[in-house]
């Protein structure tokens, strides 16, 4: 059992994902921006941040950059986008595959979200 | 005196680089009476060949009805009328035509003859298709890259639940569980759908261009579209051009464009047929074609088919993005796609690419960006 984070600015898309994942019988949190999320995740053990890109307050960046700063081990981050572009115009698919350990293009189903999820764990905090 | 300047006048028609008509108005088949040179150049046609018949030797099968309509009204009531047409040379092949009618009346008011003045605009349309097809794709990829992020979101707990609650269901509730197999399976043609968009908005796919060998894209499409086949559909492959050779793109892009022509081929032939894949090489050009046996495409629609969402499928199973997609992903190879009707033997549209030599510098590509 992992402990995962899962990062969305749209709460029924953080529900669906955590429903697949407690399935799986890990323990999920969830984090509305990227903000929430270091909150969640300071002070505690995190095996995995599942975290959106495009965000209100802090975007999945920003938040990818300051988890890989943070004392500590870092987790796994997997990176979710349905697309679109940042202020900077870059793709925002683009910019996860470059940031993150894996991506998965939303939506995906529970399937593909297992897979995903079941192979970064097994690689392991870094 | 008369005759000097009447032969002046008909020396200056004969120069003029329009092309020019005379029809006899009193006659109700309104028969030519006079071509003058520039006419006989754009048309193929010798002045005695055309002499005493009606203008619609000009037309074709994809001559719209409505402006010959148009035009036969008009001439009716005695009116001028600007219409640009489509006609055919002496050859068959297709030009556009800036065609104006204009009665001639004689001292009484009764209207005798119609003069037409007529210029080639083939190529201005073509370019003006061309702006207009570049202005739809662009804002096209703005819309779905702007739509893109909520909607795809949207479709997260559609796409992911439907299978968690069907394991939670008791065994015996099977209609239930189909229920939610269409949740599931409308959600991800949905997101099929989405995906195609967005493929307009991505910027710079030369980000992925390579050189690479066009056999290699024409193997990854038949091995995608021979599941499709099924058993009333042989698929043929048809190949001169040796392995090995280059062109520069894209392969993921060339091998999408061709499954989208294979798959309208497909579904060209419901009652079974030869679908024909085939690649050659000639002078320096890669020729890739996908021909089917169905009845062809419609000339009504040769002049849209490339246009985004323009589909001549029934309702739900044609996107309208397949053959604008493909056109798009080829140009940005520097490459040109295009659409034969065989008589007997349906469509075939090739793909013409530059064959690109390892040690040349690669083609400057032309993009469609958002």
């Amino acid at each position: 059992m992992a402990c995962i984070l899962v990062v969305d600015d749209i709460p029924g898309v953080r529900k669906s994902i955590a429903a697949g994942l407690k399935r799986l019988g890990h323990e999920v949190l969830e984090a509305g921006n990227g903000r929430e999320a270091l909150d969640l995740a300071t002070g505690r053990a995190t095996d995995l941040v599942i975290t959106d890109m495009l965000m209100p307050e802090m975007d999945g960046v920003d938040l990818i950059d300051l988890l890989n700063e943070a004392p500590g081990k870092t987790p796994r981050i997997l990176a979710m986008s349905g697309g679109g572009t940042f202020v900077t115009s870059q793709d925002a698919l683009t910019v996860a595959r470059q940031n993150a350990d894996a991506v998965l293009e939303k939506p995906f189903d529970t399937v593909e979200l297992c897979d995903a999820v079941q192979s970064l764990l097994e690689k392991g905090a870094t | 005196m008369f005759r000097s300047a009447a032969h002046i006048w008909m020396q200056a028609l004969d120069a003029a680089q329009v092309n020019i008509t005379i029809a006899d108005a009193a006659h109700p088949e309104r028969p030519l009476t006079y071509v003058n040179r520039s006419f006989c150049e754009t048309t193929g046609y010798a002045a005695e060949d055309v002499i005493g018949r009606s203008c619609r030797f000009l037309q074709g099968p994809g001559t719209c009805a409505e402006t010959i309509a148009q035009i036969r009204q008009s001439l009716n009531e005695d009116q001028a009328i600007d219409v640009e047409i489509l006609n055919y040379r002496r050859d068959g092949s297709e030009f556009w035509n800036a065609l104006s009618l204009s009665p001639i009346r004689d001292e009484t008011g009764r209207v005798t003859a119609i003069v037409g003045f007529q210029v080639d605009v083939t190529e201005r349309r073509r370019l003006d298709e061309d702006r207009l097809h570049s202005a739809k794709m662009e804002a096209l990829g703005r819309f779905s890259s702007g739509i893109a992020h909520e909607v795809n979101s949207m479709l997260q707990p559609i796409v992911s639940l439907p299978s968690l609650v069907k394991t939670a269901l008791p065994e015996d509730k099977a209609e239930e569980r189909e229920w939610l197999d269409l949740i599931e399976e409308h959600g991800k043609t949905a997101r099929a759908l989405l995906r195609k968009l967005l493929q307009y908005g991505r910027r710079n796919p030369a980000a992925e261009a390579a050189l690479f060998d066009p056999c290699k894209a024409l193997d990854a499409a038949a091995v995608h579209l021979r599941p499709a086949c099924g058993d009333l559909i042989n698929l043929v492959r048809n190949q001169t051009l040796a392995t090995g050779k280059t062109v520069y793109g894209d392969l993921q892009s060339l091998v999408q464009s061709i499954i989208a022509l294979g798959e309208n081929a497909i579904d060209a032939m419901p009652q079974g047929g030869t679908l024909t894949l085939a690649a050659h090489l000639t002078d320096g050009t890669v020729s890739l074609s996908v021909q089917d046996t169905g009845p062809g495409v419609d000339t009504r629609y040769r002049h849209r088919i490339f246009e985004p969402f323009f589909t001549s499928k029934p309702i739900g199973l044609g996107t309208g993005l397949g053959l604008a997609l493909a056109q798009s992903h080829i140009t940005s190879m520097g490459g040109t796609i295009s659409l034969k009707n065989h008589a007997a033997n349906g469509a075939c549209f090739t793909i013409n690419l530059p064959l690109a030599e390892p040690d040349t510098a690669a083609p400057s590509p032309q993009f469609y960006t958002a």
